[in-house]
């Protein structure tokens, strides 16, 4: 096939080149005391490569990455596709098992693990490298890279439909599923993340989100595409992170509303002198957490998405005139998920058959979406990639209402609707109502069982620390704020179950209320 | 048919989503009118629809003959929205150069202004716009024939062609640049970062949107739900009055305009920061200083018809900051790297040598509109040959030194004529200035500098001669200065070729 003069692939592995190239003695990446330039950056991503090439690696092959937030990892989303590899960024919170139903069915050939978490991976028959993470010539994956060449060219993608990484979900139920990203959908996604989040020349961006997570929602690129500093971090402590907002000049970093809750309530936390633009995903943000991150000067940005989405689909754009609303309707405003961000464009709210709900905030449709901006599909698993693609759209799984004024608002997921005599009940709008109260850290609400009404509510909540509430003047406070069929039938505190990535595991919750009964739905 | 995962790219797009997202959001001011992204979005739809009922076939060329108003910017959607191609033409040509591409590009109609109406060949079916937006005017009569009519069409391949630009080209014919809906697509992200466009922006528009489609700028701009302000003409104290008025932040231009719009009685220091996108040619150190202390924020690009417009950007280093105005002037003056989404841009030489500008990639034009042979000349050895010269430093930065044409061989020493041209614009009196070779009977070519002084300045050929041997070698330095004005094109680039032919009359060669 002829070269077309006036196409080349889209790759965003050609923002490293690029950036190595304008700004090659920039700080890429800060890890602790450790410093790396882009052009160190781009040389041992160069390195890594052709490490790999050298041990037999061939187009296509899936290389397994194990990993927190380190330069090793930020490097693979470089070196493993420059050398035609396929990523397989591993979700460090998972058990032995799943670490090794991914590692056999994306059939890795090669694995690198971090020294914490070699307990993790056993697998005999996969090359696997230790990644000591201390930078230094006794660390093997130092040895490894130093078998590369740092003059090797990163090989651009053939074909831009090409599968440059694949995330599993970590999926509340049944076996996880590989979702592919394509070179294109890559770049695409992190421009678009450039754009809403307002990355620019002189960004500093902390690792909060797992990189893991989505390839990091494409932070991993979109970072360096604008030749943004990558502040590493191996575990997300609210201390750690205080201390990198303070000293590290951050401006920008990402994160589901379990972490921020965390960081807004640490003793640590103060109102800084600059902005700070969060990207805040995962689950929506109650008003409450979003007032708090306002008075500290970290601007919310609200996204949604999810892994089979490359992250973020969706983004709350701020309107302007929202500034002279009172604070509680601004947050009220920027707790919806808002609109298909400016390089998704395609996104809907439909019925059961497909057709499109009423954009009155009321009737709740299932999220879809298709574009540029969805996976290519799931790896080796074409049953589920065609349920998930029925009728030629992205299924979320994702309850939503759509807004006059073209913004969706998640409702719940499928499952966690609660249908109290006849009534929906919106479990978030639950959780918010109850996230309310200044005695509580965080919430979750699940359908429990009635005689009467079929499901009621009920509250799992954990209190802030020294703070105490009761079971009744939580049920108070919530009835003077929504409608009564809507409160908790009970409340109970302690931990809440989650997920390694931090989700509310509201099905663990639902089990145990549920215990003995054949349905989970009354 | 079609991939879940897969929508073409195309920037009809942006105006889909911003008018969903900011219905009530000024899209367009022009003078006292004002419409909102819902209205803009309406009127796209709706003369899309007309222009479908008006009897065209999926493909045909609209050529536009407009200066920046409401209907130009209309139509950059609408046309190609309704599965046809745009056609802008420079309102600066001839009824003859006009004539000839309107003709070779096969338009089937052509939507024109009411102040270029006698330029409009025979034979050709045309909307004339009034610009009034009222009811009496042509151009919305036509509109209303759209209504309720879904003129949008799906694109059914990204790389199909969106837009015919023709290059005003010193010499031969004008050669009409293939822009795709990919390409335009990629390259408006491009501006948006490369230029700060966030949703807050506001946006004159001093550059013509004939001009490679505005450089991309009305799909830029749209992506990001920003206010397009529109300018019949970009008149300095017009443009000043503007930029305070509404609250601009952006705008692009050639040096030229930037040249008028610092030396305008009007001009001061900005109230806040704005933008500066400046193409077309290197501005004089003395030209980025001025700039510099009136506020504007000036980003350096460099492109051609062929590059969708920009196709490099001078990102300014940190380290720029702490070195003298005058070295940091000239390496704001260089060319750069390739914008983020443009592909790659390299200088054919070895070591620093000058050398052609070649491009590829995304944002390169899809080929010349009928012409198998200029586009094959032009794609030789798989790389977009710019015409144009340069060096590359160390650090990767191109910094063109001349057109091919218009180096000087003098001695056997090369000499940039840019070199000497900002040498003598640095001069107090020179508001602007143009070099060329002229025939020497010892050293076979010398430079002679053309100049226009500021108004009520003076200056001698002698003193600017003695200014320049003060700064660049004396071989460089021009051995005769002419006054007066300086011929130009339509798009506002001063035509060396002119001047160089007069100096060359009599001879067979241009080149000694």
């Amino acid at each position: 096939m002829a070269a077309k003069v006036y196409r080349h692939e889209l790759d965003p592995v050609g923002f490293l080149r690029r950036s190595a190239a304008v700004f090659p003695t920039r700080t890429a990446v800060v890890h602790g005391e450790r410093r790396l330039t882009y052009r160190q950056l781009d040389e041992r991503s160069r390195r890594l490569a052709s490490a790999l090439l050298e041990r037999g690696l061939e187009k296509g092959d899936r290389v397994a990455f194990l990993a927190p937030n380190i330069p090793a990892l930020l490097e693979a989303h470089y070196g493993v596709p420059g050398a035609g590899g396929v990523l397989v960024a591993i979700n460090t919170r998972l058990a032995a098992s799943d670490v090794e139903y991914i590692l056999e069915h994306s059939g890795a050939r090669f694995l690198f693990v971090d020294r914490e978490l070699e307990h993790l991976a056993h697998v005999d028959a996969l090359e696997t490298v230790v990644i000591a993470d201390t930078g230094g010539d006794d660390d093997p994956y130092e040895q490894f890279l130093l078998t590369g060449t740092a003059s090797f060219d990163l090989v651009p993608a053939e074909d831009e439909e090409d599968v440059i990484s694949i995330n599993y979900t970590s999926g509340t139920t049944g076996r996880q599923k590989g979702v592919m990203y394509t070179f294109r959908g890559a770049y695409l996604n992190a421009l678009g993340e450039v754009i809403e989040a307002s990355l620019g020349y002189g960004s500093v961006y902390l690792w909060t989100l797992p990189m893991f997570h989505c390839n990091g929602w494409c932070f991993t690129w979109a970072v360096t595409a604008v030749a943004g500093t990558h502040v590493c971090l191996r575990r997300v402590d609210p201390d750690l992170v205080w201390d990198a907002l303070q000293e590290e000049g951050v401006t920008h970093y990402n994160g589901a509303p379990t972490v921020q809750i965390s960081l807004v309530n640490h003793p640590k936390a103060q109102r800084l002198d600059r902005e700070v633009t969060v990207t805040v995903a995962g689950a929506p943000p109650s008003p409450t957490l979003l007032a708090q991150m306002n008075a500290l000067n970290l601007r919310p940005v609200h996204a949604y998405g999810l892994t089979e989405t490359y992250g973020p689909h969706t983004v709350c754009v701020w309107h302007p005139e929202w500034g002279e609303l009172d604070v509680e309707s601004q947050a009220r405003m920027l707790a919806r998920q808002g609109v298909p961000n400016v390089t998704a464009e395609y996104l809907r709210v439909a019925d059961g058959e497909m057709n499109d709900v009423p954009d009155d905030g009321q009737v709740l449709g299932e999220v879809l979406m298709r574009g540029n901006n969805v996976m290519k599909g799931y790896f080796e698993n074409e049953e589920a990639t065609a349920d998930a693609f029925r009728g030629g759209w992205f299924h979320s799984g994702d309850l939503a209402v759509e807004h006059p004024d073209g913004y969706i608002e998640l409702r719940d997921r499928a499952k966690d609707i609660i249908i109290s005599g006849g009534e929906n009940i919106s479990t978030i709008e639950v959780e918010q109502a109850v996230a309310g109260h200044p005695a509580v850290f965080e919430c979750a609400v699940v359908a429990i069982p009635d005689e009467k009404w079929g499901e009621r509510p009920k509250a799992f909540v954990t209190l802030k620390p020294g703070a105490d509430a009761t079971e009744a003047e939580i049920i108070e406070f919530c009835r003077g704020r929504i409608a009564h069929f809507k409160c908790p039938a009970a409340i109970e505190f302690g931990d809440l179950p989650k997920t390694s990535t931090g989700k509310i595991q509201k099905y663990v919750l639902r089990e145990r209320e549920w215990a003995g009964r054949e349905k989970r739905i009354g | 048919m079609g991939r879940v995962y897969r929508s073409e790219l195309t920037p009809g797009g942006f105006l889909r989503r911003t008018a969903a997202v900011f219905p009530d959001r000024i899209a367009v001011v022009h003078g006292d009118r004002r419409s909102t992204y819902a209205e803009l979005s309406r009127r796209v739809g709706q003369l899309a629809g007309a222009l479908l009922r008006a009897g065209l076939a999926p493909g045909d060329r609209v050529a536009v003959l407009c200066p920046n108003t409401p209907a130009m910017l209309e139509a950059t959607f609408a046309v190609p929205a309704a599965g046809f191609v745009l056609v802008p033409i420079n309102i600066r040509l001839s009824a003859d150069e006009v004539a000839y591409i309107v003709e070779h590009s096969g338009a089937r109609l052509l939507i024109v202004d009411h102040e270029l109406a006698e330029r409009v060949p025979a034979g050709i079916d045309t909307i004339l716009v009034a610009d009034t937006g009222q009811g009496d005017d042509q151009y919305e009569r036509f509109l209303v024939t759209g209504s309720g009519l879904n003129g949008l069409v799906q694109v059914a391949d990204e790389e199909d062609v969106l837009s015919i630009n023709y290059t005003s080209g010193t010499t031969g014919k004008p050669k009409g640049a293939m822009v795709t809906h990919r390409g335009a697509y990629l390259n408006a992200l491009g501006q948006v970062i490369e230029a700060g466009l966030g949703y807050d922006s506001v946006y004159l528009w001093t550059l013509p949107m004939f001009h490679c489609n505005g450089w991309c700028y009305p799909w830029a701009v749209t992506a990001i739900g920003g206010t397009h302000v529109c300018l019949r003409r970009a008149d300095p104290s017009v443009a000043w009055e503007l930029l305070e008025s509404e609250s601009v932040t952006h705008f692009c231009c050639a040096p030229t305009v930037a040249i008028s719009l610092v030396h305008d009685p009007a001009a001061h220091r900005l109230a806040r920061p704005v933008t500066v996108v400046m193409g077309g040619a290197p501005p004089s150190p003395t030209l980025i200083d001025r700039m510099a202390e009136l506020d504007f924020n000036l980003i350096h690009a460099y492109g051609l018809t062929e590059t969708y417009g920009p196709s490099t950007v001078c990102i300014p280093q940190e380290e720029w900051r702490d070195l003298p105005g005058d070295e940091r002037a000239r390496l704001l003056a260089r060319q750069g790297v390739g914008h983020l989404t443009a592909g790659p841009v390299r200088v054919e030489a070895e070591d620093g040598a000058m050398g052609e500008v070649l491009m590829r990639g995304n944002t390169v034009m899809k080929g010349y509109y009928d012409d198998t042979e200029g586009t094959a000349v032009a794609f030789a050895g798989g790389w977009f040959h710019s015409g144009d010269l340069a060096v590359e430093h160390a650090d990767g930065s191109i910094e063109l030194r001349d057109r091919s044409k218009d180096v000087i061989i003098s001695g056997g020493e090369n000499i940039s004529t840019i070199e000497v041209e900002q040498t003598i614009a640095a001069h107090p009196a020179v508001m602007e200035c143009a070099v060329v070779a002229i025939p020497d009977e010892k050293w076979g070519e010398r430079p002679k500098a053309f100049v226009t002084l500021k108004p009520g300045h003076k200056a001698t050929e002698h003193g600017i001669v003695e200014f320049c041997r003060g700064r660049i070698a004396h071989f460089k330095c021009p051995d005769a200065v002419e006054f007066g004005e300086l011929p130009k094109t339509s798009t506002g680039k001063i035509q060396k070729y002119v001047l160089r032919e007069l100096e060359w009359q009599g001879s067979d060669r241009r080149v000694n």
